[in-house]
């Protein structure tokens, strides 16, 4: 199946900031950087950092970054990029006029789809995520969702990707990989399935989340990782998760000038090493729960202002975004999460963000249920949907049927109506016909017919394989990889 | 004529009516007639099968509503140009007349006509006596004859009322046991139907089709 993304001069635009309050946090990120600076763990990337002149300490693994080199970051940052998919039908266009949905997280239970327990997650589980974003219009992104717990520990997104590659046409994102080896590795993976790395340049078929650490520092072996998968022309998420209260400031204006600046950092690593390298603007915040220190979740509407400003703050530096966008803490399918995952991907749908992940999941993005999944999928399309507006026109209009029709007439039956018909969106989950009709046919709840569904598309859908030679290498790939950990290179260590 | 181009020309008037060609369909009509094809074979084997696979394309929810409707008109145009060419004393099948109508004080459209339309695609012949009817109207075409159906629409609750009025007025005129009373309309349900001796409640079109064909086998 397609994918939906809308292409749309959106007529709602949500800004969660005035221009004031926008530059006031963007000086506070400017002087963060260049006064506070920024934990950087990989000598590779605290050396490209001194090599333009950043005030770098090697023994703190402080860099204090300028101004001018951000900027020169931000300058050399594309503006628009596509996440291509194994075919082009399946191209993710990040251009800030189109708003897509992925799947998320690398969790680490699945909801079973036969018993409806709550079990370890295998690489089945993988697979059948990948077959159902690759049939469902509104998932127009794969991400792994779970890890697969039975596969040795230091090849779990190896797994992951080989999952994406195989079993859907769409794009994959691998999750946060954290050394500079195995990224080396996945690069040569997505190589192999694109036709080559300068095919991969030209067409990038993964993307790679870089997750920082709030606050202000960025992992070793993370960096060194995101700098081999720019090098290599592969997308990289820039993620920061400011958490209210206790990695970040109780204050959202203090949380979203860290997160700018983490973002801005990294990007300037990134950039300085691997001009014009395509990264994007992700945040994923959340407030601590005050009353008990425990995690807030996904889906207040603190993490939507957090995550929202974050989406105004990429526009203005003109990259693409990736916010935070359904991850409620519910552990179980009904209304709490049915509210919070929309709450969220509306507001960042509104903001303007590109792609909007967390398709599927519950208790924080820790555990995959594929009966949420379909239900996030129809909140998805809805959205999608609502921002593509109308169109006022003289076809839309239709005045001469409105006049030939007349008062107390009925535009059933008129060939305008025909035309337009299928202009609607379609719930596929709720039901819509009388209640006795519902009782009779035997009084499905939404999970139960969402269930249904999903067994459905897995039992019939047969995503467009993998050349089997190309499939065999992939594996023998991962087995080799699977004799020994990999080594941590450059960061171990230091 | 060969038996080649009468089916050329058959399965020409089933496109028109699946392909909801209303601006065409009386110039096929025409030509079909012209080639010779059979009047009542150009309605039942050429127009009737369009409704028929456009009403069960409807039914697994691919076809939409305007679709149906748009059908069933192109349908209707076609039998206009077609009609007047039966010999007479042919006569057309159908699974038998249906009465419809909203009750009196009561002026809602849009479902009962749609009731009448899907019931139309089905094959049944439908007589719509429209809205604001009044009871006496209704024991009048029921009395008439040749009515297998007769289904009543209200939107009120202060017009349901009427309802159980035909019921026991046709059960007093004893025309009440040869003809199944349905009922319809966001008030009713099928407690309200066992209550005034109906024999039965839809709530909805696809519903009130489903349950006329059911009903009629159990005769």
């Amino acid at each position: 199946m397609g994918r939906v993304g809308f292409d749309t001069e959106r007529k709602v635009k949500l800004k969660v900031m005035t221009k004031d309050e926008e530059d006031a946090i963007h000086w506070a990120s400017m002087d963060i950087l260049a006064e506070t600076g920024m934990k950087i763990y990989s000598k590779n990337a605290l050396q490209t950092l001194k090599d333009h002149g950043a005030d770098v300490e090697f023994s703190m693994k402080l860099a204090k970054i300028p101004n001018h080199l951000v900027q020169e970051g931000i300058k050399r940052a594309p503006k628009a990029f596509s996440l291509c998919g194994r075919v082009p039908e399946n191209d993710v266009l990040l251009d800030g006029r189109h708003v897509y949905f992925s799947t998320d997280a690398t969790g680490v239970a699945t909801y079973d789809l036969e018993t409806g327990q709550k079990r370890g997650s295998t690489k089945d589980d993988v697979k059948k995520v990948a077959i159902l974003t690759d049939y469902l219009p509104g998932v127009a992104v794969f991400n792994p969702s779970v890890t697969p717990l039975e596969v040795p520990p230091h090849t779990h997104t190896l797994h992951e990707l080989d999952v994406g590659l195989n079993y859907t046409t769409k794009h994959t994102m691998v999750e946060a990989v954290f050394i500079g080896d195995e990224a080396k590795l996945e690069v040569k993976m997505a190589s192999l399935v694109a036709g080559g790395e300068k095919e991969l340049r030209r067409r990038p078929i993964i993307s790679s989340i870089m997750c920082c650490i709030f606050p202000l520092t960025l992992d070793g072996g993370a960096m060194d990782a995101s700098m081999e998968f720019s090098k290599a022309g592969v997308p990289v998420h820039l993620m920061s998760m400011p958490q209210a209260g206790t990695s970040g400031p109780a204050t959202l204006a203090a949380c979203v000038a860290i997160n700018n600046a983490e973002i801005l950092g990294a990007n300037t690593v990134i950039q300085l090493a691997s001009p014009g390298a395509p990264v994007l603007y992700s945040t994923v915040g959340s407030p601590m729960d005050m009353r008990t220190g425990g995690y807030g979740g996904g889906g207040r509407p603190e993490t939507a202002l957090m995550n929202a400003s974050g989406v105004q703050l990429a526009k203005r530096y003109g990259f693409p975004s990736s916010p935070g966008s359904m991850g409620s803490m519910s552990k179980m399918i009904g209304p709490w999460i049915g509210h919070e995952h929309t709450l969220v991907p509306l507001t960042m749908a509104l903001a303007g963000g590109d792609l909007l992940n967390g398709i599927g999941m519950l208790e924080g993005s820790k555990v995959l249920s594929f009966e949420q999944m379909m239900i996030d999928h129809e909140i998805a399309t809805s959205i999608l949907r609502l921002i593509s507006g109308f169109s006022v026109n003289d076809e839309t209009l239709a005045l001469p049927m409105i006049a030939k029709v007349g008062p107390r007439g009925n535009f059933l039956q008129e060939p305008h109506t025909y035309k337009h018909m299928r202009d609607f969106w379609n719930p596929t989950l709720t039901d819509l016909r009388p209640y006795d009709v519902w009782k009779a046919s035997g009084a499905e709840t939404t999970e139960q017919v969402a269930r249904r569904k999903a067994k459905e598309i897995l039992s019939t859908h047969k995503p467009v394989p993998l050349d089997s030679s190309v499939s065999k290498q992939l594996s023998y790939m991962i087995a080799e990889a699977e004799k020994s950990p990999f080594s941590k290179g450059t960061s171990e260590n230091w | 004529m060969s038996d080649g181009l009468s089916s050329l020309y058959l399965q020409k008037l089933k496109d028109a009516v699946i392909g909801c060609d209303l601006d065409n369909v009386e110039k096929i009509a025409q030509e079909a007639l012209s080639a010779g094809v059979k009047p009542v074979e150009a309605i039942q084997e050429g127009l009737a099968k369009g409704i028929k696979e456009v009403g069960e394309r409807f039914g697994r929810g691919e076809a939409y509503l305007p679709e149906l409707v748009m059908s069933a008109n192109v349908m209707k145009k076609g039998v206009a140009v077609i009609k007047p060419h039966i010999p007479k004393g042919t006569s057309i099948s159908t699974l038998g007349k249906v009465v419809i109508g909203t009750v009196e004080g009561d002026i809602h459209d849009i479902g009962k006509s749609l009731v009448g339309t899907i019931l139309g695609t089905s094959g049944f012949d439908v007589v719509d006596l429209g809205v604001d009817v009044p009871s006496e109207r209704f024991i009048k075409a029921v009395s008439e004859g040749q009515v297998k159906i007769l289904g009543m629409s209200a939107l009120m609750t202060t017009t349901m009322v009427k309802m159980p009025e035909v019921v026991s007025e046709m059960t007093s005129k004893g025309i009440r046991r040869n003809v199944v009373i349905m009922v319809g309309g966001a008030p009713t349900t099928k407690e309200w139907a066992k209550e005034i001796g109906a024999d039965a409640q839809a709530g909805d079109a696809v519903e009130a089709s489903q349950l006329a064909s059911d009903l009629l086998k159990g005769r």
